[in-house]
């Protein structure tokens, strides 16, 4: 006779003062359990998708990375409630599985989930994903922290500034112009 | 034709505390592409990677079969090879069985039949009685009136009789050698060579034959053994 599951296995294996932990310390830019907690399920996620689907191993390692990444920016932004963060995370992941399984054609829009609306229009321009990468890449490390602790992680200013050790608020908030400046200088100087 | 996003960017007047939201958003692609690639390789750590372990050795598989019919062939080739070449031992007893009995040409010193146990063994010789001829001049051997003829035929006798004794053989033969003044030289190193080939000694083999090889009038026979013993 198989146990009832419980809350804690429903919500791979955090309780929900864990989770909320998880959620506090990415508030703070720190995702060290955030990466601790879901890497270790990474396998049976794909698992699922590979045996249940029939999805190509490479296509199901693709889609729960993707599904990762979606689901720490929709836990970053407020939108995931404990309750029963697998069926959530694979209900993502198996949306995402189909709409590639079957793109351009029609899907039943109940399979997707309504709160994956972050914008894309401007991402198919691969040459020029490709050379804000090398900008990116050529940027000091603290400029690095700053910009994706602001539009990356969403991080507010105070934690910020603790991220980067700066002095003041004030100061971040001046460091963020220059960081823009010089980001967009690589960006646009690179042949 | 619509410019490159980047083209696009740079003719727009962007605000200079804020990122605009095309920026943003290319941002965020690249960041998530970092992030994919940071998880990546904390998975593949663990041991998890985008293609699994199944499905890399199946990708792996035609060139696992190449190998494996490469190095079949290579086996195949190797003992085809290896049962071409003669072997030394085989070489030698063919050559033992093809030795004519020296008669006539091969007594060249001084007349033996002197006495009636010599004229027996000679008689035993001449029709083809290896075995009786042998113990003929083992008698003579015993009695310590053997010549150098006697070693010699002794030796091939023994090689020769229904059932061969190359030990003996090479007994007589090197007592032959010891006796002999060089009327016998050639001879004698022919059989020595296949002697110690029949017993598989290769190194004194080798040094009968190349001997006999280089200008003997086994010298094409001495060089095939030599090539089955190297």
């Amino acid at each position: 006779m198989s146990a009832r599951p419980t809350p804690v296995n429903k919500n791979f294996g955090l309780s929900e003062a864990e989770f909320k932990r998880l959620q506090d310390a990415l508030k703070q830019g720190n995702q060290q359990l955030f990466e601790q907690i879901f890497l270790s399920h990474f396998e049976r996620c794909r698992s699922l998708l590979v045996v249940k689907y029939g999805a190509r191993q490479n296509d199901a390692y693709d889609v729960v990375m993707w599904s990762l990444v979606q689901f720490r920016h929709l836990l970053l932004a407020g939108k995931v409630a404990y309750g029963n963060l697998e069926a959530y995370f694979m209900r993502i992941a198996v949306s995402k599985y189909l709409r590639d399984q079957n793109s351009g054609k029609e899907i039943p829009t109940e399979t997707l989930p309504e709160e994956l609306d972050f914008p894309t229009h401007y991402l198919e321009d691969e040459e020029t994903l490709a050379v804000l990468a090398k900008a990116w890449s050529k940027l000091g490390d603290i400029c690095r922290k700053l910009l994706q602790g602001f539009y990356y992680d969403k991080l507010d200013l105070r934690s910020i500034t603790a991220l980067i050790g700066d002095s003041s608020e004030a100061n971040t908030r001046q460091r963020k112009v220059r960081c823009i400046k010089e980001l967009r200088k690589l960006f646009f100087e690179l042949e | 034709m619509k410019a490159p996003l980047r083209e696009q960017l740079r003719a727009q007047s962007l605000p200079e505390d804020e990122l605009s939201e095309a920026e943003q958003q290319l941002l965020r692609a690249v960041l998530d592409e970092e992030m994919q690639a940071k998880w990546a390789q904390a998975l593949a750590e663990k041991g998890v990677h985008r293609e699994a372990t199944q499905v890399r050795l199946r990708r792996l598989r035609p060139l696992l079969a190449i190998a494996a019919s490469m190095l079949v062939l290579a086996v195949a080739a190797w003992w085809l090879w290896h049962a071409s070449q003669p072997d030394a031992q085989e070489l030698a007893f063919d050559e033992i069985a093809q030795l004519s009995a020296p008669i006539g040409n091969f007594q060249r010193g001084k007349n033996n039949e002197t006495d009636s146990l010599r004229s027996a063994t000679y008689t035993a010789y001449a029709r083809g009685d290896f075995q009786s001829a042998l113990n003929g001049f083992i008698a003579l051997i015993e009695k310590d009136s053997a010549t150098i003829e006697d070693y010699v035929l002794a030796g091939f006798c023994a090689l020769k009789s229904s059932n061969p004794d190359l030990n003996a053989a090479l007994r007589y033969f090197l007592e032959a050698r010891k006796l002999d003044s060089g009327g016998y030289a050639e001879d004698i190193r022919w059989y020595l060579g296949l002697t110690y080939a029949g017993l598989n000694e290769k190194e004194k083999a080798l040094e009968e034959l190349r001997a006999e090889a280089s200008g003997g009038r086994k010298a094409e026979a001495a060089r095939k053994l030599i090539k089955a013993l190297q």
